[in-house]
């Protein structure tokens, strides 16, 4: 134990290690069992997650090594395709945005909000979006290199359904509009995790978290439904059921009711304990709908980016290939023709980062506007409209400490007013 | 002094018990004791306090028999005039006044 426990100190910076050491010297106060245990693992649980938050240098270095990663798997390519050109075009302007957003993001929304969820949302995202966009390059790779004849043509003008091989203008117009479109959504969906994440806001951290759990469940199940692309059927082939639709179907439910849930707890959460008044039932609307657009756009970006990233695994291991096509003996040609397959799917993925999030802003503020909606009219309620009389308590919006905008769950605001009245 | 914005509910706690035996060297156990704060909670306390020079935290010299050496913490000078002006009084040593307070409101 005594060598475990110098070996697991030694992992810790000098400025911690002491903290720890004082930790486990205080343990033998406190009475053997439980209590010394939470004691331990408390305290050095707290003085190990203030070692690694108080090293930004090393969240900088761990961004710029992603960023270069990605950088690179999209500079390599052929410098003659166009296709490489615009993959280089994003990746570089995705990582000089996500260098500069933290900066700007706290000039423009305020301070950004402390807890594990609101920063893991951060981290999460721009982790994502690296590597969606180094998985797009490296896919998009594959299929920008045109085979000139043989078996191996045939095979790609079968797959890609592109007996003409040469983009039209309209093609390449097209092309590089829905590029764009996912780039614009990629990068909005960095500023939204800014936004939704900072005190300026006013989104709770219920809504935050409500977003966030339903948007997690609606990506996972998604990609374990389809993590080979996107078709008429589940692609996974582990999967009973896969060869059947329902799978899909079950999939496309979720996106349309995770949304409605979210927006319905989220704003259900927020009117619940307060009076009713034009002023409460607006917010409850407004952090539905919060709460559905994050539900849409998390699920589309975990999904996406987990599949991109399983087809470049398999596009990079035989091994992976072989164990995800069920079939360890595939001949070059099938191979090429599996891996072809792939990316195509993979294209299908755009389509639901493009729409997902418009769909979970369209289906929440349907649904929180059909419950709360008609009370927070001007008309309605007990005030903000010309007819009626005094206004209507304002919500609480967001101090500008850092801390939850809700202040009647938040545990320090309430600390601080008793010891204030008790010291005075 | 001025008032120092930042210190939260728990920091206050905490140095309304260090505030209250300023030359006392405290040791972790006893602070949570007194505070009711959890090991989780009080440490990094501890810790942003020494950062901000608040805190001077050192080495028990000659500990209990059986026991591993504590680490022992009381306030500096300036975390002393910080700390009454972040409580509201004097900077003099108080006996039991604050003591007393925070008692009162457990």
């Amino acid at each position: 134990v005594s060598r475990l426990r110098t070996w697991a100190f030694g992992l810790l910076p000098d400025s911690e290690r002491g903290w720890a050491e004082a930790v486990v010297a205080e343990a033998a106060g406190q009475a053997p069992g439980r209590a010394r245990l939470g004691w331990v693992v408390g305290g050095l649980w707290a003085v190990s997650r203030l070692a690694v938050t108080a090293r930004r240098g090393a969240k900088a270095a761990v961004f710029v090594v992603a960023a270069m990663a990605a950088v690179a798997v999209a500079w390599t390519g052929d410098p003659g395709l166009y296709e490489t050109w615009l993959n280089r075009f994003e990746v570089v302007t995705t990582v000089l945005v996500l260098a500069v957003l933290p900066a700007l993001a706290h000039l423009l929304f305020g301070t950004a909000r402390a807890g594990w969820v609101p920063r893991g949302l951060r981290v999460g995202t721009y982790g994502a979006v690296l590597a969606l966009l180094a998985g797009k390059a490296r896919i998009e790779q594959l299929q920008a290199v045109v085979p000139v004849t043989g078996s191996y043509r045939h095979v790609y003008e079968v797959v890609t359904g592109s007996p003409d091989p040469e983009p039209s203008v309209f093609g390449t117009v097209f092309v590089l509009t829905m590029e764009l479109a996912v780039l614009a959504v990629v990068l909005g969906a960095v500023v939204g995790a800014f936004w939704v994440t900072s005190t300026r806001s006013g989104v709770t951290t219920r809504t935050l978290r409500i977003g966030v759990g339903f948007g997690l469940a609606l990506g996972l199940v998604m990609f374990v439904v389809a993590p080979l692309g996107l078709t008429d059927n589940a692609t996974n082939p582990w999967l009973p059921g896969s060869r059947i639709d329902p799978l899909i179907l079950l999939a496309w439910i979720l996106l349309l009711v995770g949304p409605c849930a979210a927006a319905v707890l989220a704003g259900r959460g927020y009117a619940h304990g307060r009076a009713t008044s034009t002023a409460v039932a607006r917010e409850s609307v407004r952090q539905g709908v919060v709460a559905g657009t994050i539900a849409g756009s998390l699920g589309a970006l975990v999904v996406t980016t987990l599949g991109t990233c399983t087809i470049i695994t398999a596009l990079g291991s035989d091994a992976v290939r072989d164990w995800l096509s069920r079939g360890p003996h595939l001949t070059g040609l099938d191979a090429y023709a599996y891996e072809l397959t792939l990316g195509t799917n993979a294209w299908a993925y755009g389509a639901l980062i493009l729409t997902f999030p418009a769909i979970g802003f369209l289906v929440g503020g349907f649904v929180a506007q059909s419950a709360w909606g008609q009370s927070s009219s001007p008309a309605a309620g007990d005030g903000g409209g010309p007819g009626g009389g005094r206004a209507g308590p304002v919500p609480a919006r967001g101090p500008t400490d850092g801390r939850d905008v809700d202040t009647r769950h938040d545990p320090t605001t309430t600390g601080r007013a008793t010891i204030r009245q008790s010291l005075t | 002094v001025t008032r120092r914005a930042g210190f939260s509910a728990q920091t206050l706690e905490v140095l309304a018990v260090l505030c209250d035996e300023p030359r006392h060297w405290w040791h972790g156990y006893a602070l949570a004791k007194r505070t009711g704060l959890k090991s989780g909670t009080l440490y990094p306390i501890l810790v942003r306090l020494a950062e901000r020079g608040l805190l001077d935290a050192v080495w028990e010299v000659e500990p209990e028999p059986g026991r591993p050496r504590r680490h022992l913490y009381r306030l500096t000078d300036l975390g002393l005039a910080e700390s009454a002006a972040a409580v509201g009084v004097g900077t003099e040593p108080r006996g039991g006044a604050a003591r007393n307070r925070v008692r009162s409101r457990s």
